[in-house]
């Protein structure tokens, strides 16, 4: 995989983040200090105060974090970050939708807000993605997360890629996918945190002592330390006794939602299809009637499907039979018609507001993600084919036409990671979109 | 619980609601105690006892009402749809040993985000 423009060396982070700034503030502190201490009374307290609160506000932040105030704490860390004040306009959505999680009376005003923006920023994806969490539609909200990740690192977005990184591990945890959660560790984007650590362990139990180091340089001390007491219980041993009859193995599968309980029920059915026509239609001819037995075993298999589709569990090819290849074949089918409806878009210029115009992309990548996640990495490659051409035209067309630079290099961005997975020829013009940067922010169209 | 009672899969999933255990029968039931029970049933209903309110299944309990009981009589009269419904049946107490997903640590707030 090439280098991502927008990826960051260690050493340049270290140098921008940590000794730049501190040097910089250092120094002009060193100059206010000098000229307030001459000139005036009380001159140094008030440099301290602009010193820690303005100069250098890495200070203020590490007390705010450690004390909980995590929220202001990042705000405080934007606002010493000159190079974001070019972007200034997108924090507010962001820091806005994190009051109205509080203050749900405001979420009309915010969503409304988001809606009438033509051009959509870091801080607006995030806002969305909040919103539509609070609105009920977890999987959406999932995706534009996950996009928050992909938004290019030269816009300094330092606390959302933080935030978002995190709420996509409690979802992840909240969902019981403790696999998913660990995966974002490992996702090149993704600012893995101690607190994320910690909701892991939490979730996992059994952790030794070291969580407690964990736990004391994670911050916000009162709210974490019960998750250090669920992080330091043994870990649940028992295994679940699987049934043996296959509509009881449904039930357990409906009522666990464990992967382990699906393919279960899967399997149970598979034994008991082959005899289930004839099965019925003996009990038939007892019960007195006539004519053709009912088709359960349709039935059978699209609540199978259903079953798989709703939880997403990967089935392998020797253990989903016709139910995997029903469900792979449903979800081609969405996948074709979803991807086909944004190319029609593209092509005919027919345009949603560009909040709808970035739920939709994400919804043809989701499809594509689908697809992958039941059907196991042999189809990454034929289900990226179905969804490569409309992702990458619409998000040309959002680039050149809706001049959404930002927005379209974090598509650009997601879609080039899919593209190289699934090792789609597609890759090479993603990667050339991505060079093409996410522009200064301003809006702009080039034909 | 409110269908469309001629509807024969009112609900997403055709194991999620059975006839039988509407009537409180097994599969074995004789077509003469499919409508005894669904006769005393509609009897209950209608001087409104609270014991004929609700059944069991293995999700839980739903709540009866009398166009349930119709709809289970009609369902359980023909062979062909009471065969079907056979092949989806379990015992109402099948799940008792299955422990229900316990609720997980509140994350999100201890983590600082509210809903």
């Amino acid at each position: 995989m090439k280098r991502d423009p927008s990826d960051e060396w260690l050493l340049h982070r270290w140098l921008n983040d940590l000794v730049l700034w501190g040097l910089l503030g250092w120094l002009v502190g060193l100059l206010v200090v000098l000229l307030l201490t001459v000139f005036l009374p009380w001159g140094t307290p008030l440099w301290l105060a602009l010193w820690v609160g303005v100069v250098w506000p890495g200070a203020a932040e590490a007390v705010l974090v450690g004390i909980g105030a995590w929220k202001v704490a990042a705000f405080l860390g934007w606002m010493g970050n000159l190079r974001w004040y070019r972007h200034r306009g997108s924090v507010w959505p962001a820091l806005a939708a994190l009051e109205a999680v509080r203050r749900p009376a405001l979420w009309e005003e915010v969503d409304q807000a988001v809606r009438d923006r033509r051009v959509l920023g870091p801080g607006h994806l995030f806002a969305m993605a909040l919103q539509a969490w609070h609105a009920g539609r977890p999987v959406e909200a999932r995706d534009l997360m996950h996009l928050v990740l992909y938004v290019d690192t030269s816009l300094q977005t330092r606390p959302l890629p933080r935030w978002a990184t995190e709420w996509l591990v409690c979802e992840a945890l909240e969902r019981g996918d403790v696999g998913a959660a660990e995966g974002w560790r490992r996702h090149p984007r993704a600012a893995w945190s101690l607190r994320c650590s910690l909701a892991v362990a939490a979730v996992q139990g059994g952790a030794g002592p070291g969580v407690w180091g964990m736990w004391a340089f994670a911050g916000a001390w009162w709210r974490t330390r019960s998750l250090v007491e669920q992080a330091r219980r043994p870990r649940p041993t028992e295994p679940v006794p699987w049934p043996s009859s296959p509509v009881v193995a449904l039930w357990v599968a409906e009522r666990t939602g464990a992967p382990d309980a699906v393919r279960h029920a899967v399997a149970t059915w598979q034994e008991h299809l082959p005899a289930l026509r004839p099965r019925v239609a003996a009990r038939l001819a007892e019960l007195g009637g006539v004519g053709v037995a009912p088709s359960v075993r349709e039935e059978v298999e699209q609540a199978l499907a259903d079953l798989v589709q709703r939880h997403r569990v990967a089935l392998g090819a020797d253990e989903g039979g016709l139910v995997r290849a029903r469900v792979l074949g449903d979800l081609r089918d969405a996948a074709r018609a979803l991807a086909d409806e944004l190319q029609r878009r593209s092509d005919e210029r027919d345009p949603l507001p560009m909040a709808d115009e970035v739920v939709a992309w994400c919804r043809v990548l989701r499809a594509y993600d689908d697809i992958v996640c039941i059907g196991g990495e042999v189809q990454r490659s034929q289900a990226y084919g179905i969804v490569h051409s409309a992702l990458n035209n619409h998000a040309v067309w959002l680039h050149n036409r809706r001049g959404n630079q930002i927005v379209a290099n974090a598509l650009y961005r997601r879609a080039w990671h899919a593209a190289v997975q699934a090792d789609h020829p597609g890759q090479e013009l993603l990667y050339s979109n991505v060079d093409c940067g996410p522009g200064d922010g301003s809006p702009r169209r080039y034909f | 619980m409110a269908h469309d009672s001629g509807s024969a899969t009112p609900m997403s999933a055709p194991y999620e609601r059975n006839p039988f255990h509407v009537l409180e029968l097994t599969p074995e039931a004789s077509a003469v105690e499919v409508e005894r029970a669904g006769q005393k049933l509609l009897a209950m209903l209608g001087v409104g006892l609270e014991a004929a309110a609700g059944y069991a299944h293995p999700g839980g309990r739903a709540q009866r009402e009398e166009a349930d009981v119709r709809w289970a009589m009609a369902e359980l009269r023909d062979p062909a749809r009471r065969a079907r419904w056979e092949v989806w049946w379990a015992p109402a107490d099948a799940l008792e040993g299955v422990p229900a997903p316990a609720p997980g640590p509140d994350l999100f707030r201890w983590l600082g985000w509210r809903r």
